[in-house]
């Protein structure tokens, strides 16, 4: 959407409304939008190498295939980030009416509009000057008083100086399309998901102060560099140092309520434990420093393959290779800095959905005989009920239905050459990328159902609820112009449609989850 | 052994440093993970392609909903093609109330909206293959594309404009609402 026609359509504007806009650009929660973008990136990889093929003379070998796939990625790369650092230009006399954050008066001037153009085809973000020569229509009574618009709004107030600095300089152009960035707000979803996380697995103080870290990470990543910002897809974030940390924290946070009381009693009233020491239990608790183990790197393993060295050993932070070590009151050596592993909480989330589900849906036998196989690897039925500690004829029911649903796989290894069934060994094994696809899809069904449902229900309603929006209802009140029974009803039919955009909620909650959190 | 997770070809950056990542996340921005996180990302199951169809019914209407159905089960069409699934389209939900084939007028201003919406993706070829960039230039079919990924992100629609609202206050959210306007097409 142009930014233009975004700013005519709002019903009320004040003066912060462009900064807020240039602000939402610069911090990557909206993005210029160009025709590039419209196309699909199937066809534009295959439009680029075609014409990558043409440009080569002769038949093209597998290295020079090779060499047109490069050249694509790089090209598409390079436009990506040309667009990347559009839509906005350097603050001139003309933006004066807007409100600054830092300091700066002056005289009122008119703004102007560039020309809306409205085609079938989205237009090239990207012509911000020419537009700028084009304007032919002042913007009627845009000029404001001639007080200096230092009106603050809140949200500036929380920016941090190189913002501040930054959004004084630049704004936005008014040609430019918009589209939200849903990865970056996506960034917020991850953050509270994480933060239930460990509120479960510990408690909400160590939760509080992981989401602190976390969003330091998340600040300085939108600090840094033009163009860079944090992501969903960022597996590990950026390194957090303990004593800025500590310093920021704000003083309502009470960190010793996370501990036990009897934890720091030893200590000698001298050595009563400050907020960098609470911060430093916390980390060594969050990073597993106790755990001797845990320094050989063995810890957190990679994607890939190796899903099946899923241990309850997680470490949700990593420390950093400073050199500085910090100890905590109670004895750990931490590191000074550490960072955020967001795949390590991604992969826990997504195990406890599957067995939270497999759970459900199936019942406690299969949930612990996933729990074995995934441990364990490949097992015949004998080793799995021992393992499980369940009968042999439970495991053998459980295997089964858990195979029709296609979570487990069967490994077959004969032990000749003849392939008979009776001389065969028959390993059940976890196809975790299979479960997880399972998964995934049942969440689509779930989802798909219940908006259906929900959808069934308004139809049914559907007089009631139109009689619901008139204007003498909303201005009377229900309870004077509908009958008794009718408000009954339409009590009723809202319970219920809540009920079910609450469970349409968290189904859409668990399968981004099962998505979009990194592996 | 379960399969090692390979990066999808789609996907250009390797998974190795975050930069490279977020370059190829903004490829493609409302798609894959280059870390080949979820292969479920470029593959469509049957649930969730009727999940598609699902949102498409409720956020635009029946008109785009019968539409959207053909586009998620073909794939890539150009308009005659597309016109052509219409008329044999078999009935939907969707297609309960609406008997008839929308009209053609209707169908290109579905079109557009769905473009403007950032859930089609169109493409105007030449002869050869090669993208049109010009709008002036005559000839060329267009092509029109489905992003199944861009449909499922609407429903997170309400979280983000809460998130908005609670960052910058009641402006912002007024602004995220009118970026996504709601049109039906009846």
């Amino acid at each position: 959407m142009q930014v233009s026609d975004l700013l005519a359509q709002m019903p009320s504007t004040s003066t912060s409304t462009r900064p807020l806009i240039t602000h939402l650009l610069l911090s990557a929660y909206l993005m210029p939008s160009t025709l590039l973008s419209h196309i699909s990136p199937r066809d534009v990889r295959i439009a680029y190498t075609n014409e990558e093929r043409k440009k080569f003379k002769g038949i093209p070998g597998p290295k020079d295939l090779k060499t047109f796939e490069e050249a694509v990625k790089d090209r598409i790369a390079r436009e990506r980030a040309e667009t990347r650092g559009e839509g906005y230009r350097q603050r001139d006399e003309r933006d004066v009416g807007q409100a600054i954050c830092g300091g700066g008066s002056g005289t009122a001037n008119g703004k102007s509009k560039s020309t809306k153009k409205r085609k079938l085809a989205v237009d090239d973000g990207d012509e911000d000057d020419d537009n700028d020569s084009k304007r032919n229509r002042k913007k009627a009574g845009a000029s404001s008083n001639a007080s200096t618009p230092r009106a603050t709004a809140s949200w500036m107030k929380s920016l941090s100086e190189s913002q501040k600095t930054r959004l004084d300089s630049v704004i936005v152009t008014d040609a430019t399309y918009l589209r939200l960035n849903f990865d970056r707000f996506d960034v917020h979803i991850r953050d509270e998901v994480l933060y239930n996380l460990m509120s479960s697995i510990f408690n909400p103080t160590t939760a509080a102060l992981y989401i602190k870290i976390v969003e330091a990470a998340d600040a300085r990543r939108s600090d840094e560099a033009q163009g860079a910002w944090p992501s969903v897809a960022d597996r590990q974030s950026d390194l957090v140092s303990l004593t800025l940390l500590s310093s920021s924290l704000p003083s309502s946070m009470q960190l010793n309520k996370g501990f036990d009381k009897t934890m720091f009693m030893t200590l000698s009233t001298n050595n009563k434990p400050v907020t960098y020491d609470f911060v430093a239990e916390y980390v060594a608790l969050l990073s597993r420093a106790e755990d001797i183990t845990a320094r050989s790197g063995a810890m957190n393993p990679g994607a890939g393959g190796e899903a099946a060295l899923a241990t309850s050993a997680i470490r949700y932070l990593i420390p950093g290779t400073t050199n500085t070590d910090v100890t905590t009151p109670t004895g750990s050596r931490v590191s000074s800095s550490c960072s955020v592993d967001f795949a390590a909480a991604g992969r826990k989330l997504k195990w406890n959905l599957l067995k939270q589900t497999v759970e459900g849906v199936f019942g406690e036998t299969e949930a612990r005989v996933l729990g074995v196989l995934r441990r364990e690897g490949k097992l015949e039925e004998q080793h799995v009920s021992k393992l499980a500690l369940l009968s042999l004829s439970d495991t053998r029911e459980a295997c089964e239905r858990l195979f029709a649903a296609s979570i487990i796989a069967l490994q077959e290894i004969p032990k000749s050459s003849m392939r008979d069934p009776n001389r065969t060994f028959f390993l059940y094994y976890l196809d975790y990328p299979k479960a997880l696809a399972w998964l995934s899809d049942r969440f689509h069904r779930a989802h798909a159902r219940v908006a259906q449902r929900r959808d069934a229900e308004r139809e049914r309603y559907r007089t009631l609820l139109n009689k619901a929006q008139r204007t003498d209802v909303k201005t009377d009140g229900v309870d004077k112009v509908l009958s008794r029974v009718e408000v009954q009803r339409l009590k009723d039919c809202t319970d219920r449609l809540r009920l079910l955009t609450v469970a349409e909620a968290r189904v859409e909650r668990q399968s981004w989850v099962l998505s979009r959190m990194p592996m | 052994m379960p399969p090692k997770r390979a990066a999808p070809s789609k996907a250009t950056a390797s998974a190795a440093p975050t930069n490279a990542a977020q370059i190829a996340e903004q490829e493609d921005p409302t798609s894959l993970n280059p870390d080949g996180m979820s292969s479920s990302r470029t593959t469509h199951s049957r649930e969730k392609l009727k999940l598609c169809e699902q949102i498409v019914l409720n956020h635009f209407g029946p008109v785009a909903a019968q539409i959207a159905t053909v586009l998620l089960q073909r794939g890539r069409v150009s308009l005659k093609d597309l016109e052509r699934f219409l008329g044999t389209a078999t009935a939907t939900r969707a297609t309960r109330d609406a008997d008839a084939v929308p009209p053609k007028s209707q169908i290109l201003h579905t079109l557009l909206i769905l473009v403007q919406h950032n859930v089609l993706f169109h493409i105007r070829l030449d002869a050869d293959g090669s993208i049109i960039d010009d709008i002036d230039e005559p000839g060329g079919t267009e092509h029109f594309e489905i992003n199944p990924e861009a449909i499922l992100v609407r429903a997170r629609f309400g979280t983000y404009m809460q998130q908005a609202e609670r960052l910058w206050g009641q402006e912002v959210r007024r602004s995220c609402d009118y970026s996504q306007p709601r049109h039906f097409v009846h």
